[in-house]
């Protein structure tokens, strides 16, 4: 019972706060985004009650099936929102970050029940560190994703000379640059740690380091490319703009479709 | 008791005119003195810039102290009433106080939003109440003018947007690079503009300056304004990738910046974006760079359309600001009500009791036989009845206070019990 309740206090608070968001974006009066931000803390402690009760309660501990990851996602999307806007104060970010974590717990109550729980006998630490790491990945290329869309609505806006309704909102070019870079310097180890734990773990559970199933890994390894080709041409060129802009978004779309091959 | 404002400004008058009546703000003590002979303006204040110049009074009646205006005017400016009085507006009380409060938050300025003109009011405030011109009631409104200004500005966008070309280029240079601070700006060429783009650059946090021009000597001249480095002008096109912005306004008849220099300049920089602000006429910047990612150019037409855009962008902000001020003149007219109360009450209670005392001391002269104890007893029977007439009346008075038309109820109050004002 007191589940449902969290649930459902962070489902209400990520809604309201999304609802503010937007409009202080439109309007700009600061008491929304102060009573947005507000809805966003709440959220994010309620989110924080139901995963922590849930893993006490072993239920389902999170992340070990679609419903639950969700869950999981939606919390890191606050998490990640919550330490990026203290860092850098966008005023925006909310507006592109917070939808995500609205959508993520809304889907939960739609995904299939208790899909595919990993069977006792293969479950180890490497699942473990697989799951956690790959999840940190997810949410910092969450962050990619807003930040990378903002960029891309900045650029244009500056492109184009006509400066409307985003260009004021927007902050500066270099602030989403630095999200994005810290984002993807974050993001991209992770995921090959994660993918390299995914790996180890199969190994022992399934009696190979790869799993063949072309279907399932073709994404993944592609996914893993598209952020390992950001990750170094940032190094090594000192590649930002536009163009990586929209590799960094597609590869999120690429991310979470390669998920759900994942699971099923 | 009526609040009143009378002057002109740069809307109602030209400038021919506004300067026959301009008082020197560092000379407002003799017309301020002058004006103290006026008994009928018992508070004042003078405002005058080079936009406006305006009396603001509390005042007895609204006609007799605006033709007391008129005719200071006239008499210390030595101009005739008739050459500037078509000129003239008038406010009185709710009014006056709305203007009051649109005037600081720059509402009525020229260009909204402007930031001098809270400084130049709040100079005026300060040398009227230097002189004691100004008292409880001017001075309550003014405070409450600066506080709303203050709220106009934090909570609109009021001020805030470029609305000149030199301006709009460094908003721009600040949505591109965010913190100024370790940009460095180029200036190629020399021109008004230019230079006052890049004096705001640098009054913005850049700390670098480049200055390149055909002429070294006006470069090294310009550099050493800026606090900056000449570059001899051969040299430049080397130097360019050390600049994130570069201002070009030369009077070349060809492009001096291709976009294959630029594309090459930007994988030095390692892609580190750059800001080509072509104020040239032809122009100096191929236009094809804006098409090169992580590069934005913008020319002079760009740049005027930003501004003008920003100047759209204040007028919305302006309407913002106009319900934020509706808010607070509601309050100011209900702080003045509310003093008003206060002395009606107790003239009532002088009156009442005058009464009583009149018609006591009659009845105790013309029969003198009452003993101590009687004379007490008739003293706490009239006191009791006065009091219990009164109460309802100054209970209702008091409640006034929040209501919208107590001036009105005022008004009755006094007629019925035929009190002065």
């Amino acid at each position: 019972m007191i589940l449902h309740i969290l649930f459902y206090i962070a489902l209400f608070c990520y809604f309201i706060a999304t609802l503010l968001y937007w409009l202080n974006f439109s309007i700009r009066k600061s008491i929304l985004f102060k009573i947005g931000t507000g809805a966003t803390l709440a959220g994010f402690v309620a989110n924080t009650a139901y995963i922590a009760y849930l893993d006490i309660t072993l239920v389902h501990p999170i992340f070990t099936n679609l419903e639950n990851s969700l869950v999981g996602f939606a919390w890191l999307v606050a998490m990640v929102y919550i330490i990026a806007e203290s860092k850098y104060a966008t005023g925006s970010l909310g507006s592109f970050l917070m939808p995500l974590a609205f959508l993520s717990l809304s889907f939960s109550l739609f995904a299939p029940e208790a899909s595919h729980p990993a069977p006792e006998k293969l479950k180890s630490i490497w699942m473990s560190i697989h799951i956690v790491f790959g999840f940190l990945g997810f949410a910092a290329f969450a962050l990619i994703f807003g930040a990378g869309l903002m960029y891309i609505i900045q650029e244009k806006q500056l492109k184009s000379k006509r400066l409307g309704t985003f260009y004021h909102r927007l902050p500066s070019l270099e602030t989403l640059d630095m999200l994005n870079s810290k984002a993807q310097s974050i993001g991209f180890p992770f995921l090959t740690l994660g993918l390299i734990a995914g790996s180890i773990w199969a190994q022992y559970g399934k009696g190979s380091y790869f799993n063949w199933d072309v279907a399932k890994t073709l994404p993944l390894i592609l996914t893993w490319f598209i952020y390992a080709f950001l990750f170094v041409g940032r190094i090594v060129a000192g590649w930002r703009g536009r163009r990586t802009s929209w590799l960094a978004v597609a590869g999120f779309f690429l991310v979470i479709f390669t998920y759900f091959l994942h699971t099923i | 008791m009526h609040l009143l404002v009378v002057g002109l400004n740069h809307k109602t008058a030209p400038v021919e005119i506004r300067e026959k009546l301009h008082f020197p703000p560092n000379r407002l003590a003799e017309p301020l003195a002058e004006l103290k002979a006026y008994d009928e303006l018992l508070e004042k204040l003078i405002l005058s810039t080079c936009n406006r110049v305006e009396l603001y009074a509390r005042v007895h009646h609204v006609y007799k102290g605006s033709q007391l205006v008129k005719q200071f005017l006239s008499d210390y400016h030595k101009v005739s009433l008739t050459d500037f009085e078509p000129y003239l507006y008038q406010f009185s009380d709710y009014d006056a106080v709305c203007h009051t409060f649109r005037v600081c938050s720059s509402l009525d300025s020229m260009i909204v939003g402007e930031p001098q003109i809270s400084g130049q009011v709040k100079e005026a405030y300060n040398l009227a109440k230097e002189f004691g011109a100004v008292g409880p009631i001017i001075g309550q409104l003014f405070e409450n003018a600066f506080h709303v200004a203050k709220k106009v500005r934090t909570e609109t966008r009021i001020g805030e947007s470029a609305i000149s070309v030199s301006y709009a280029a460094v908003e721009l240079s600040k949505k591109i690079f965010g913190d100024l601070a370790d940009k460095s700006v180029m200036l190629i060429g020399a021109g008004e503009m230019s230079e006052l783009a890049a004096r705001h650059l640098v009054g913005n946090g850049v700390k670098t300056v480049f200055v390149s021009n055909r002429t070294h000597s006006r470069a090294v001249e310009l550099a050493e304004e800026l606090g900056g480095m000449a570059v001899n002008f051969e040299q430049m096109p080397q130097q360019l990738a050390a600049a994130d912005i570069v201002i070009s306004s030369t009077g070349a008849p060809h492009y001096i910046i291709k976009k294959e220099q630029v594309l090459n300049i930007l994988k030095m920089r390692r892609s580190r974006p750059m800001f080509f602000i072509d104020i040239a006429v032809p122009r100096n910047i191929e236009p094809s760079v804006n098409e090169i990612d992580n590069v934005f150019l913008y020319n002079i037409d760009d740049l005027e359309s930003v501004v003008e855009a920003n100047l759209k962008e204040r007028q919305r902000e302006a309407l913002k600001a106009e319900e934020i001020i509706k808010a607070d003149v509601a309050k100011y007219m209900k702080w003045l009500d509310g003093l008003s109360i206060v002395p009606l009450i107790i003239s009532l209670r002088e009156k009442i009791d005058a009464i009583r005392r009149a018609e006591l001391d009659k009845i105790f002269s013309k029969m003198n036989n009452f003993s101590q104890e009687e004379k007490k007893a008739i003293e706490s029977l009239t006191s009791s009845i006065v009091n219990k007439i009164l109460h309802p009346p100054i209970v209702n008075l008091k409640k006034q206070v929040n209501s919208t038309c107590s001036g009105e109820y005022l008004k009755v109050a006094r007629d019925l019990f035929d009190l002065k004002k």
